[in-house]
C-alpha cells in the first residue's frame, strides 16, 4: 500500500498563503462534501413551499366556501370585502417562516458544531490559526446559502399560490406593491438574521444538542411561554405595572421582533415598528456572534 | 525550529505542562518521548495555539505560530487521529484543507498517493481503520509542503510495513533540513528514528540529549561480577564513592566502573573472578528508570514470575488480591 518516498515529489510550491477568499472557498467545499447539507437545504425548501401551499389552499377553500351559495339558499346574498381574507405575500412567508426555518437553523448550527463533535476543528484552526476570520468565511457561507434557499422557497410558493387564488374574491395577489416587497424582502432579510443567530449561539455552545435546543427554545419556547402569560396576566387592555412590562418585554424577543415586517399592517398600540424589529433582531444576532466569536478566539479548543 | 520558552499549561488546578523549556532543531528527527498523561500532546497542542500557555510562550522559525501568513507551509500537524469529519470523504476533506491555502487539487492527489490511500480516496474519513486515519493526517500535514512537522503518536495503528515507511519518510524529511517532532510513548520506536531525545514527565522536562549520548549512558556502566572476594569488593568499591551490589551467591554488580578498571584492579589485589561482565541496559530500561517517579497512571506490580515458576504453579488468586492491595495501598 505504502509508496516509496522517492518516487513522489513531497516538496511542492512555496508560494500558497492564507487568505480570506481562500477559507471561503474551504468553508464552502466542507458544505458541500456532507451529505446532510444536501438533505436539509432540500427538506427545507420542500417543506416552506408545500407548507405554504396548504396554507394558500386552505384559503381558496374559505374563498370557495364563502363565495358558493348553500344549496337551496340562493337567496342569500354574500358579500366579501376585498383583502379581508388576506395577502398572498404575507400568507406565503408565513408558511415559509414556519417548520422550514427550524430545519434551516440546524444547519446554520451546525456549520460549527460538528466540527467540535467531530474534532475537524482541530485540523481548521491549525491550517488557519487566525479564527475569526474563519467565523467570518463561515458566515458568510450560511448567509449566501441562506438568501437564496429563501427566496427560492417564497418565489416558487408565490407562483404556486398566484396560480390557484388568481382572481378569487377577497385575496390581494400583487407582488409589487410597496407592502408586499416590503413582507417578502423582509423576511428574507430576518430569516438571514436569525440563522447568523444560531450560528453564534453554536460558537458559544459549541455542541450541536445544546445549540439546538437553545435555538428552538429562544425561536419558539419562549414567545409561547410570553404568550401564555399575557393571556392569563393582561385581563386589562390596557394594563400597567409588571404586565405592562412583560407586554413590552415581548415585542422584544429575537423572533417576535424579527417577524414584525412580514404582517401586512401593524397595530397602533405596538412599540416596534417594521424596521426597528428587523434592527431589533439585528442587535441579538451581533451580540450572540461578538460573545461567540470572542470566546472561541480566547478559548482553548 | 521549534523554541519552547518556560511554557506552563494549567487546566483547572492541574498542572499538564509545567514550566517547559526546550529547542527542536532543524534537518534532525527529535523524538519526545513520556508516560502517558506526560503531556506530549498538550505540549504540542500549545506550539501550534489550539490551547493557549498559562505562562511562557513557544515559537515556531522565529513566530508565535498564530501569527503566520502561511501556515501550512510553515507547519504540517499530525494530532489526533480523528480530527477529521466522519462523514467527508478522505479526498474532500483535503481538498477544503487545500484550499485555505489554495493549493491544488493535484497536490492533494500526489499526497493520496504518496501515503497510499489512492484506492479509498472516496472512501468516508469515518469509516477508516486508525492505520488509513493516520495515513491521511499525515497526507494532510505534508499538503503545504511544511518546513516543521509536528507528529503525534503518528505510528499508532500503523502495520509493520507502515511503521518502517513513517520512519523511513520522518528520516528523509529531516534530511532535506526540515525540523521533525514526533512523538511517542514507546523508547524503542523512538531509538530508531530520533537523532535527539526530549523526555517529560508530569509536565516537566527530565531528558533533553543527543540519542548518541544517551545510547552511551545505556551501554557498560553496570557491570556484574561473580567472585569468591564479594564481600572485599563490595568493601572497596563503595569506599571509591561508586556502588556496589550483593545480588546473592558471591554475585555482586557494580556500578559506575568499566569491566576493564574493575578486572585490573582485581588483578593489583590478587582477587579471585570467575566472572566479569558488562551488563548492557536497553535503552527502554533506562527510559523506565528515569520516567519512573513521573508515572501519572501508576499500575499495582503484577507478581514477578520465573518461567520454570509459571510452568509449575500459575499465580494463585491470593497472589493477585497481594498485588492488588498493594496497588490501592500507594
Amino acid at each position: 500500500m505504502a509508496t516509496g518516498v522517492d518516487s513522489i515529489q513531497i516538496t511542492g510550491s512555496k508560494t500558497h498563503k492564507l487568505s480570506f477568499l481562500r477559507l471561503v472557498r474551504s468553508e464552502w467545499i466542507k458544505v458541500f462534501t456532507l451529505r446532510s447539507t444536501w438533505w436539509i437545504l432540500g427538506f427545507t425548501v420542500v417543506l416552506n413551499i408545500g407548507i405554504s401551499l396548504a396554507l394558500i389552499a386552505a384559503l381558496r377553500y374559505a374563498e370557495y366556501i364563502a363565495t358558493t351559495p348553500m344549496p337551496g339558499a340562493e337567496e342569500f346574498e354574500f358579500e366579501v370585502e376585498l383583502g379581508s381574507l388576506g395577502m398572498l405575500s404575507n400568507v406565503v412567508v408565513t408558511g415559509c417562516g414556519f417548520v422550514g426555518q427550524l430545519v434551516f437553523i440546524i444547519f446554520a448550527v451546525l456549520a460549527i458544531t460538528n466540527e467540535y463533535s467531530s474534532g475537524m476543528i482541530r485540523s481548521t484552526f491549525t491550517a488557519s490559526p487566525r479564527r475569526l476570520r474563519v467565523l467570518l468565511a463561515k458566515l458568510v457561507v450560511i448567509a449566501t446559502l441562506c438568501i437564496p434557499i429563501f427566496a427560492i422557497s417564497v418565489g416558487a410558493s408565490w407562483a404556486g399560490g398566484y396560480a390557484i387564488l388568481q382572481g378569487c374574491i377577497g385575496v390581494d395577489v400583487t407582488l409589487t406593491s410597496a407592502v408586499s416587497l416590503r413582507i417578502m424582502g423582509g423576511f428574507l432579510i430576518s430569516i438571514t438574521l436569525l440563522a447568523l443567530f444560531c450560528f453564534g449561539l453554536g460558537t458559544i455552545i459549541r455542541s450541536t444538542a445544546g445549540s439546538i435546543g437553545m435555538a428552538v427554545g429562544i425561536i419558539v419556547v419562549l414567545p409561547m411561554v410570553f404568550s401564555v402569560l399575557l393571556q392569563v396576566f393582561a385581563t386589562d387592555p390596557d394594563p400597567t405595572g409588571w404586565v405592562r412590562w412583560l407586554m413590552n418585554a415581548s415585542e422584544f424577543l429575537p423572533t417576535t421582533a424579527g417577524w414584525v415586517i412580514t404582517q401586512p399592517e401593524f397595530s397602533d398600540s405596538a412599540i416596534l415598528g417594521p424596521w426597528e424589529g428587523v434592527g431589533v433582531l439585528g442587535a441579538w444576532t451581533l451580540g450572540c456572534l461578538v460573545i461567540g466569536f470572542t470566546t472561541t478566539v480566547r478559548r482553548d479548543v | 525550529m521549534i523554541d519552547v520558552a518556560g511554557m506552563t499549561k494549567k487546566f483547572g488546578s492541574k498542572l499538564a505542562v509545567d514550566d517547559l523549556s526546550f529547542t527542536v532543531r532543524s534537518g534532525m528527527v527529535t523524538g519526545f518521548l513520556g508516560p502517558n498523561g506526560a503531556g506530549k500532546s498538550t505540549t504540542m497542542r500549545l506550539v501550534l495555539g489550539l490551547d493557549t500557555p498559562t505562562r511562557g510562550q513557544a515559537r515556531v522559525n522565529g513566530r508565535t505560530y498564530t501569527k503566520t501568513k502561511a501556515p501550512m507551509t510553515e507547519v504540517g500537524a499530525l494530532l489526533e487521529a480523528k480530527s477529521v469529519h466522519p462523514g467527508r470523504t478522505a479526498r474532500n476533506h483535503l481538498r477544503a484543507l487545500a484550499a485555505t491555502h489554495g493549493i491544488s487539487k493535484k497536490r492533494v492527489d500526489d499526497m493520496i498517493e504518496l501515503v497510499g490511500l489512492s484506492d479509498v480516496a472516496g472512501k468516508k474519513a469515518g469509516e477508516f481503520s486508525l492505520g488509513m486515519s493516520q495515513r491521511l493526517g499525515l497526507a494532510a500535514a505534508l499538503l503545504g509542503d511544511p518546513e516543521t512537522l509536528i507528529l503525534d503518536e503518528p505510528i499508532n495503528g500503523l502495520d509493520p510495513e507502515g511503521v518502517a515507511w513513517v520512519r523511513n519518510l520522518v528520516k528523509y524529511l529531516a534530511s532535506e533540513g526540515r525540523t521533525i517532532f514526533i512523538s511517542s510513548h514507546l523508547m524503542s520506536e523512538m531509538a530508531m528514528v530520533a537523532d535527539h531525545i526530549i523526555i517529560i514527565g508530569m509536565g516537566r522536562l527530565i531528558v533533553d540529549s543527543e540519542m548518541s549520548d544517551l545510547v552511551m549512558q545505556a551501554s557498560g556502566l553496570v557491570t556484574k561480577v561473580r567472585s569468591p572476594n564479594a564481600a572485599a569488593i563490595i568493601q572497596a568499591v563503595n569506599r571509591s564513592g561508586r556502588s556496589a551490589t550483593d545480588e546473592g551467591d558471591s554475585t555482586i554488580s557494580i556500578r559506575g566502573l568499566t569491566a576493564q578498571a574493575i578486572g585490573e584492579e582485581a588483578a593489583k589485589r590478587g582477587w579471585v573472578l570467575h566472572e566479569l561482565t558488562p551488563i548492557q541496559r536497553s535503552l527502554e530500561e533506562i527510559y523506565m528508570e528515569m520516567t519512573d517517579s513521573a508515572v501519572e497512571f501508576v499500575t499495582g506490580a503484577v507478581p514477578r514470575t520465573e518461567p520454570d515458576q509459571l510452568r509449575d504453579q500459575p499465580p494463585t488468586l491470593s497472589s493477585l488480591a497481594k498485588s492488588s492491595s498493594a496497588r490501592r495501598g500507594r
